[in-house]
Order: C-alpha cells, then structure tokens, then sequence
C-alpha cells in the first residue's frame, strides 16, 4: 500500500501555491522552504570583496520582499521540475518503497524524492548540473536579499531576475485573449518594474525618469494646436484633391444627362402624369412620394434638385472612398494611434461639450463669465453695452449681442477640445518617458556583465592608486640599501595567487573556530602551502598579539573566507615582523590528506 | 632561505597574474627591488584585494548571466 500523503507537514512549509500546477495567478510565498543545501560560496554574513568599496542605499523592506518572491517562484520552479523528473526516472525504487508513484501532489513527490536522497544526487550526479547549480545561483542570490543590506552584486542579479521575469509576464500579456488575466498581468509588471527602478537608481544613483524626462520635450498649447491645425489642413486638401479627381468624371457624365436621360438612369420607376380638371397639374410620381407641379418649370425645377441631390452622393462616396483608402495605407500602429486618440478626445470632450451647449444664450453667459455685465449707453440708452472684464463691447440689438455670446460659446467649446488635444499630448509624451526609462532598465537587466566590469575596474583603480600615491612619496633607498634588499629577496619564488586562493577555499581545513584545535592545521597549512614554518609558541605568542594588540578575533573571522585569509595573513605578516624562519620555496613532504572542509 | 611570499620573483609573479593594466603592473615592477619588508607586506595587501576582485568578478559575471538568461 502506497504510505500516506502528509500535508502540510513542516517540511512543507512555504510551498503555497506556487507548488500547485496550472494556478493561474503567481502568489507570494512567505514561508521560505527549511532547507537550502545549496549555497557554496558564501559564509555566514560576509558579502563579496567590492561591499567594502560599494556603499550601496538601503533598499525599500518591499523591493527585498517583492525579489525575494520572484526568486522563491523560480527556485520552486525549478526545484519541481527536478523532482517530476526525479520521479519518472526512479520509479521502482519508488514503488519499492512503498510511496505513491501515481502522485500529481509536488509537496509530497518532494518529500518522497528527498527522503529518497534526490538532493544528494541533485548535488552530485552531472546530468543535474544545470539544475543544481541555477538552484545554487537563485537560493545564494535570495539569501543575499534576505539581509538586512543586499550585496552590490546581487542587486544587479536582481535587476537581470526582474528583467527576466518581466519579460516572461509581458509574453503572458501577448499571448492572452483575457482581460483580467492581462489586466492582473499589467498589474505584476508595473509592480516589478517599480522595484526594478528602486534598486537600479540606487545603485546607479541615476533618476530614469528625470533622464528619460529630458530627452523628450514637454508640448506646448501652441505646438500642439498648430500640427492639429496643419495635419486637418493637409487632409481637408488631400480629400478636396481625390474628391474632385474621381467625381470630375462622375458629374460630368450626370451633367450632360437630358431630363429623360436621367430620370431613366436614377428613377427609372418615376412617372410624369397630369390632374385636375383641365389636366393642368403635373404629378411626379416617385414610389410612394408625389409631387404636384404648377408648371413645367416648377417640374424642371425638382428634377435639377434631384440631380443636385445625385451629384452630393457622388462626392459623399468619393470622401468617403478617401477614408477608407487612407485608413488602408495607415499601418496597424497609426490605426491603434488614431482609435485612441478620437477615444481619448471623445472622452475628455463629450460632456463638457454637451454642459457648454446646453444652457440658453444668457444662461451661458454667466456660468462661464460669471463677472460678465451688461448694461445700456448713449444718450437714449438704445445700445448694449457687455462688459467681460478685459472685454468691453457695445451692441445696436438684442440679436446682436446674441450673436456675440453665441460666437463666445463656439470659443469656449474649442478651448475644449483644444486642452483636450494638449492633454492627448502629454498623456502620449508620459507613456513616452514610461517607455524610455523601461527601455534603459531593459538595458541595465540584459547587460550587467559591461556594468559590473566596469565597477569592478573601478574599485580596483582605486585600490591602486591609493598605494601608487604612497609609492610615489616613499623616499629612494641608497645604494647599501638596496644591495641588501637584492640579497634578502632573491631566490626562486611561487605565486601567491595559487596560494591565497588555496587559504580562501580553505583547502584542507577543517576549521573548528577554537584556536588549541586549529593551530596544528594552520601551523601544517601554513607550512606545506606557503612555505612557512612557525614554531607552536612563536604561534601561540603571534595569536595573543592579533587578539590583544590588533584586535583580530579569530573566532570571528575563522567563519567567513576573506575574515579568515585576511586574519591569516595579518598573522603571517606579524611573523615575518618577528623574523620567523622560511623554509623552502616548493614543499617537498607531501601533504597528509584531510577531508575537504565544508563551507 | 627566502621569503617564498615576499621575495622579488613571487612578487612578481604575483603582479602579473592580477587584472590590472600594463602601465600599472610595469609600476609596480619598477618599484619592488627598493621595497623593504614593510612596504612589500603592503603591496602583497594590494595585489591580494586585486586578486580576490578578480575572482569575485568572473563568479559575478557568470552568476548575473545565469540569473538573467536562466
């Protein structure tokens, strides 16, 4: 019998929904799974080397949260990945040992693969490599953003995971039909995108707004206006121009019809009859319409009306023919634009419209120049006179004074649609800005290698150049002075690269922390490595010094891989002060083997 | 016996192996046969922040890869 799935067990913790297949939304785990057996290159709370170069801002508690999510989702992710393929390919000893092998539920398919010794091999076996080490990259890079400051380098790792997962919601967005999901996906964009922004401009101490801000320019009424007033221009001629291009042919040909012609033509069911006593009316009969003539001139009249009538659908046609082609030749982009636009413009406009054209003459005028007077002069008081603060006009009638204020409606409804074309521009020109600075961070996530070269040349030039300042001030040694240097330093000699790196990886240490266990392996260390030997009292006498005098606590900095090299070779620095002896150049004696020290 | 960390051809190896430019590095060289203990001790501090920088940065550069493309 297949054991028991347990739920919710504590091992368990944190898996939350994102160990569910097919959710349609990404939620937040909080809870972080117990175990992480894969973080090897960092100790304790140490940071990398360029962190003592670096000061970096704080970051917001809802950025560090908001990275640690998205990389909790992928390391799920992928750590799912790894225990399905666990389970396809181990299930025998599976079924074996008596779980469930037809299991779909991943919280129990990774407590079986793991109490199965999975993670060892997921360690271990090559054909994981991948895996392991993405899960490696991503737990290392969450620790780094679970404390209280994140490195200089994990923040750029960051802003490439955001990157990449932005980029992941934004082929989501494409893909879907949905509204809401593209709405929620929209959503989880900006969201990112603001934490993205956060951590770039700190550490950049950029503002990408402001910069983005300045390389477009702000519209201004006038601007704006002008090409609206310019753009309805060119198409009022480009319509005038098809217009009278295509119909020229059109009502020449209806020009040149006879009565009969054209009525055979248009209204080949019309009738001319004659009524009345004296059969002297004319009747046009047309359907069900009639109209009754007095003469044949009358008649004559109506036809030419009819035929006025024909020729305005041929230009109707034509201009509406003009639509439609230069609605083809748009692409689909300018079509989006232009939708958008008179939706936008519709909006903005519409009611103020509607409340600007509704109010009566006067009515008008005082909801919209409420200061607005109107008064009688000369000598009979027969003028009006209207008085709008700067504007003091005088009328000989009622009529015309209404003209006037209907005139300062027509005004006030393009004041209207005028500031709604500017607020067009400048919503257009926002989403500009949004899109440039997007574009710059999308740089900032797809390149880091260019950036963190480039800080690293940085730090490392002003490494230099601090001792370079220190070098050039040193007073030049005479000539005795340097002979004994020549002979004190002279030999054979061995990288140190190689041998720092080997004290950096600990390599066969086992470090305990409590100095009467590690002196014999730092003393042997010390030895075959580098080439030094220092007597056990010499070593207890050096240790008393770094503790006391140089304040270098050894059981602080046994636990963090440059504490410990940097302690070590302060250590060894303080023995060449005492004149410790060197032994040779290559360690001859082989080393005794130890296990590799675990991080 | 020689000093196998501080000696003039471990130095100079030494200076070789880190990410520095050339003119830099041709510095450097220029100034160690006048260096005493003291000063080469300082050096050797110099050269192994250099080192370690470099070793940080290729791990960086490959882990902000990999983070990126993943």
């Amino acid at each position: 019998m297949a054991k028991k799935q347990e739920k919710g067990s504590e091992f368990f913790r944190g898996q939350g929904e994102a160990g569910k297949e097919g959710g349609e939304t990404r939620k937040t785990i909080e809870v972080l799974e117990p175990e992480t057996p894969w973080t090897q290159d960092l100790l304790g709370e140490e940071k990398s080397v360029i962190d003592n170069y670096e000061k970096q801002a704080s970051l917001s508690t809802n950025s560090k949260k908001t990275v640690e999510s998205v990389l909790t989702e992928e390391i799920y992710q992928v750590r799912n990945n790894f225990v399905k393929e666990y389970f396809a390919s181990h299930e025998n000893e599976i079924q074996e040992k008596g779980y469930d092998v037809k299991s779909q539920d991943l919280g129990y398919m990774y407590k079986v693969a793991s109490e199965m010794g999975a993670l060892n091999e997921l360690k271990k076996d090559k054909k994981y490599k991948e895996q392991f080490e993405r899960l490696d990259d991503l737990a290392a890079l969450r620790m780094d953003f679970q404390s209280e400051n994140p490195s200089w380098n994990g923040r750029w790792q960051a802003i490439g995971a955001l990157g990449k997962r932005i980029e992941e919601l934004s082929q989501e967005e494409t893909g879907s039909k949905d509204e809401k999901k593209i709405k929620e996906v929209r959503a989880e964009i900006s969201r990112l995108s603001q934490v993205r922004k956060e951590i770039a401009e700190k550490m950049t101490g950029r503002d990408l707004k402001k910069e983005a801000e300045k390389t477009i320019p702000v519209p201004s009424i006038e601007q704006v206006i002008n090409a609206k007033n310019k753009r309805e221009e060119k198409e009022k001629n480009e319509r005038k121009e098809y217009v009278t291009l295509v119909t020229d042919g059109r009502l020449y040909g209806l020009n040149r019809l006879s009565r009969n012609e054209f009525l055979n033509k248009y209204y080949p069911e019309a009738k001319i009859t004659t009524s009345g006593i004296l059969r002297k009316r004319i009747v046009f009969i047309r359907g069900d319409s009639q109209q009754i003539c007095k003469s044949e001139e009358e008649l004559n009249n109506h036809i030419i009306a009819l035929k006025v009538q024909e020729k305005q659908k041929v230009i109707n046609e034509a201009g509406i023919e003009w639509y439609k082609m230069r609605q083809e030749q748009m692409t689909p982009e300018q079509r989006e634009y232009e939708k958008r636009h008179d939706q936008f413009i519709k909006e903005q406009t519409e009611t103020k419209i509607n409340e600007c054209d509704h109010p009566i003459i006067r009515e008008f005028l005082s909801q919209y120049y409420p200061e607005a007077k109107i008064t009688t002069s000369g000598m009979l008081r027969r003028r009006i006179v209207l008085d709008i603060g700067v504007l003091k006009t005088d009328f000989k009638s009622e009529e015309e004074l209404n003209r006037f204020i209907l005139s300062l409606r027509e005004q006030e409804k393009q004041k209207i649609m005028d500031k709604a074309e500017l607020d067009w521009h400048l919503s257009e020109r926002e989403k500009d800005v949004m899109k440039k600075m997007e574009a710059e961070l999308d740089q900032m996530s797809d390149l880091p290698e260019g950036a963190i070269r480039e800080n690293y040349r940085k730090v490392k030039t002003e490494v230099i150049r601090k001792h370079r300042e220190m070098l050039i001030k040193q007073e030049p040694k005479n000539a005795e002075a340097l002979k004994a240097l020549e002979k004190q330093f002279d030999g054979s000699g061995r990288n140190p690269a190689e041998m720092i790196e080997k004290a950096y990886n600990r390599e066969g240490l086992e470090l305990t922390g409590e100095w009467k266990d590690d002196r014999e392996q730092i003393g042997d260390f010390l030895k075959e490595e580098w080439g030094l030997d220092i007597p056990e009292k010499m070593m207890d006498k050096l240790y008393r010094t770094m503790t006391t005098k140089e304040k270098q606590i050894y059981q602080n900095e046994y636990k963090k891989r440059i504490g410990f090299l940097g302690w070590l070779l302060r250590f060894v620095f303080l023995a060449f002060s005492e004149g410790v002896e060197v032994v040779s150049a290559k360690p001859e004696t082989k080393r005794k083997t130890r296990k590799k020290a675990k991080p | 016996m020689t000093n196998i960390l501080l000696n003039n051809k471990s130095l100079e190896m030494f200076i070789q192996t880190v990410g520095i430019d050339q003119e830099e590095k041709d510095f450097m060289l220029s100034k160690l046969p006048q260096m005493d203990l003291e000063e080469r001790m300082k050096l050797f501090d110099v050269l192994k922040e250099i080192y370690l920088l470099d070793l940080e940065e290729e791990k960086a550069v490959a882990r902000a890869k990999r983070i990126r493309q993943g």
